[in-house]
């Protein structure tokens, strides 16, 4: 069941908060939490039942290493679980793909399981991954099995994140208060939620079909002129962050409604200035996943074996070949590959995951020198700005090449074309030109939903954001404005079949 | 360790990875307010901090720090005789 499907909105989504609210209304709020499980399997269940035991056992086998490890942490126990749970990923997801490349090297031909992969498995099971460390680093007490599956099943969050802590959540509904009808939230979640789904149905599904011919013609073996190329790339860079932005933006407007705060996925990252900023805006809950648990122990582990040796550290002040490889560049690349590789199995995902963890050495290695560490005048500052984000944004539209290729061959091509070294494409119109620019306008000049929803909090030195006009606030114009994006929205969802959300296939 | 020892040694780790003679570690200064603090800068602090305080991180309690407050906080916490 998709948020944007007629079926979520107008059955599944009121009967649901219904239900939860009514059955809040008893002593244990227990029952509400089981409502809610009960519902969100449901949910799952509505693609495909064939996935729901492997939701199940990885649910009931999770909760019950994490038991263990509150009684005792003991650390093969929490690594077993955690192989336990990569491993599963490993079968779904790359079995297929490592028979592939075993073929390739070794000339067999070996057949090549073909594999459902259960939707959001990456999401879950890193979600369980985090609340086993969490277990063993004995930061829970003894957890509630209903409250353990709600909040790994909770419907919002369950197929594409944001990916949430135990401890950002559970905290939330083992307080009476959140199971009271409250109408402030109800109203900020179902804003958000309706900003969302305009980002979906109204930016992302709209950009799709200018970006889709591109890659029709790599497809078939061309390379598009310089000018298609660029559209089409730009076209899909907004299209997936629209897209996936917008489905956070749901997830999270949705989790408002039922009394819950999930955490931001995005803020604004296409206005990033360099790409060490990118990944600090982009799917942050994943970013944050992975600097825990990937690349903060690796740094970590290196920093301190070299320190205890005596060896020097990275330093961008005095730049040294041996720490920027050993200290910054291997880390990097390591975390950034493995981040490639769990969006998909195959070399465009690898190559994409590379090229990031490359442009983010480069990135710093541009702060250990002269020019990247000059200080420049304010104005001169403020005037690189723009430059700096259309540098960061063409970097990730040509990443975004990769990832949105379905083979390396395919990527290729459509950088070929992005080189100036394609011929092939149509006449470009100028209306889906103007599309594309709009969307760039949306991206760069207005704020972000928990910017316009005054949920963003403030860095401690900068000045308090000015109280804009254009700050949402429960008032009849701002109603009339979210009711008029909502409408325009619903009558594009009756008008043809809902598209999946980009993020669905990971 | 009382609070001032902390914010001192911390104002210290602060100046030497920044290479900042000006920086101050305050209660709401966080990474979003330090252009060059990012996530190898971050291990960078946690590491000088763990040596310099005789203490040990785990990954949630890193994860749980908003600012340098939280930050001295926990340091607080895990050097209480």
């Amino acid at each position: 069941m998709l948020f944007h499907s007629p079926e979520f909105l107008f059955a599944f989504l009121p009967l649901t908060l219904a239900g939860y609210f009514l059955l809040g209304r008893l002593p244990s709020k227990l029952w509400a939490l089981a409502w809610l499980t009960a519902a969100s399997l449901f949910f799952y269940a509505w693609w495909n039942v064939a996935f729901l035991p492997m939701l199940l056992i990885s649910l009931g086998l999770n909760y019950t290493l994490g038991l263990l490890l509150v009684n005792r942490p003991r650390r093969w126990l929490l690594l077993s679980g955690i192989a336990l749970n990569l491993g599963a990923i490993g079968y779904f997801k790359y079995a297929g793909f490592l028979v592939e490349v075993m073929n390739a090297l070794t000339a067999a031909a070996v057949a090549v399981p073909h594999i459902l992969l259960p939707l959001a498995i990456s999401f879950y099971t890193f979600q369980q991954i985090a609340y086993l460390v969490d277990c063993h680093e004995g930061r829970i007490g003894r957890p509630n099995p209903i409250r353990y599956a709600m909040f790994i099943t909770f419907f919002p969050q369950l197929i594409a994140g944001p990916i949430v802590h135990y401890r950002e959540v559970v905290p939330q509904i083992e307080r009476d208060e959140t199971f009271r009808i409250d109408q402030a939230k109800l109203v900020l979640g179902f804003t958000i939620f309706c900003l969302g789904l305009f980002k979906k149905i109204g930016l992302a599904d709209t950009l799709a079909p200018l970006a889709q011919p591109l890659w029709d013609l790599a497809a078939d073996g061309q390379a598009a002129y310089l000018a298609y190329a660029w559209r089409g790339a730009v076209a899909f860079a907004l299209q997936l962050y629209f897209d996936f932005s917008g489905y956070s933006d749901m997830a999270i407007g949705l989790g408002l409604m039922f009394g819950i705060l999930l955490p931001f996925n995005f803020d604004s990252p296409l206005k990033a200035g360099n790409i060490i900023e990118f990944w600090s805006r982009w799917h942050m809950t994943l970013t944050r996943f992975l600097t825990s648990y990937l690349y903060n122990p690796i740094t970590k582990g290196l920093m301190r074996r070299r320190m205890e040796a005596g060896k020097p550290i990275w330093n961008p002040r005095k730049p040294r070949a041996v720490p920027f490889l050993v200290m910054l560049a291997f880390p990097t690349l390591v975390t950034m590959g493995l981040a490639g590789v769990w969006h998909g199995a195959g070399w465009q995902f690898i190559i994409f995951g590379l090229m990031h963890g490359l442009m983010l050495v480069a990135n710093h290695a541009w702060r250990a020198t002269r020019a990247g560490r000059a200080d420049l005048p304010p104005i001169v500052r403020g005037a690189l700005v723009p430059v700096n984000v259309l540098l960061t944004f063409l970097a990730v539209t040509v990443s975004l090449v990769f990832f949105k290729s379905p083979s390396l061959t395919e990527a290729m091509l459509v950088v070929q074309g992005l080189f100036g070294m394609g011929e092939h494409g149509l006449y470009l119109y100028s209306g889906d030109t103007a599309v594309v620019l709009l969307g760039l306008i949306i991206v760069w000049a207005l704020p972000n939903t928990q910017e316009w929803m005054g949920l963003k909090p403030a860095p401690a030195r900068a000045a308090p954001p000015p109280a804009g006009r254009l700050r949402w606030q429960p008032s009849p114009l701002h109603g009339l404005f979210v009711g008029a994006v909502l409408c325009v929205t619903l009558l594009r969802i009756f008008g043809s079949p809902p598209a999946e959300f980009l993020y669905f296939a990971f | 360790m009382t609070e001032p020892e902390i914010f001192d040694g911390l104002t210290a780790i602060l100046r030497q990875v920044f290479d900042d003679p000006g920086i101050v570690a305050t209660p709401d200064l966080s990474a979003r307010d330090v252009a060059e603090w990012d996530s190898f800068n971050h291990i960078n602090i946690v590491v000088a901090a763990e040596m310099r305080f005789g203490v040990s991180f785990k990954s949630s309690e890193l994860e749980e720090l908003r600012n340098v407050g939280d930050f001295a906080a926990l340091i607080q916490a895990k050097t209480l005789p």
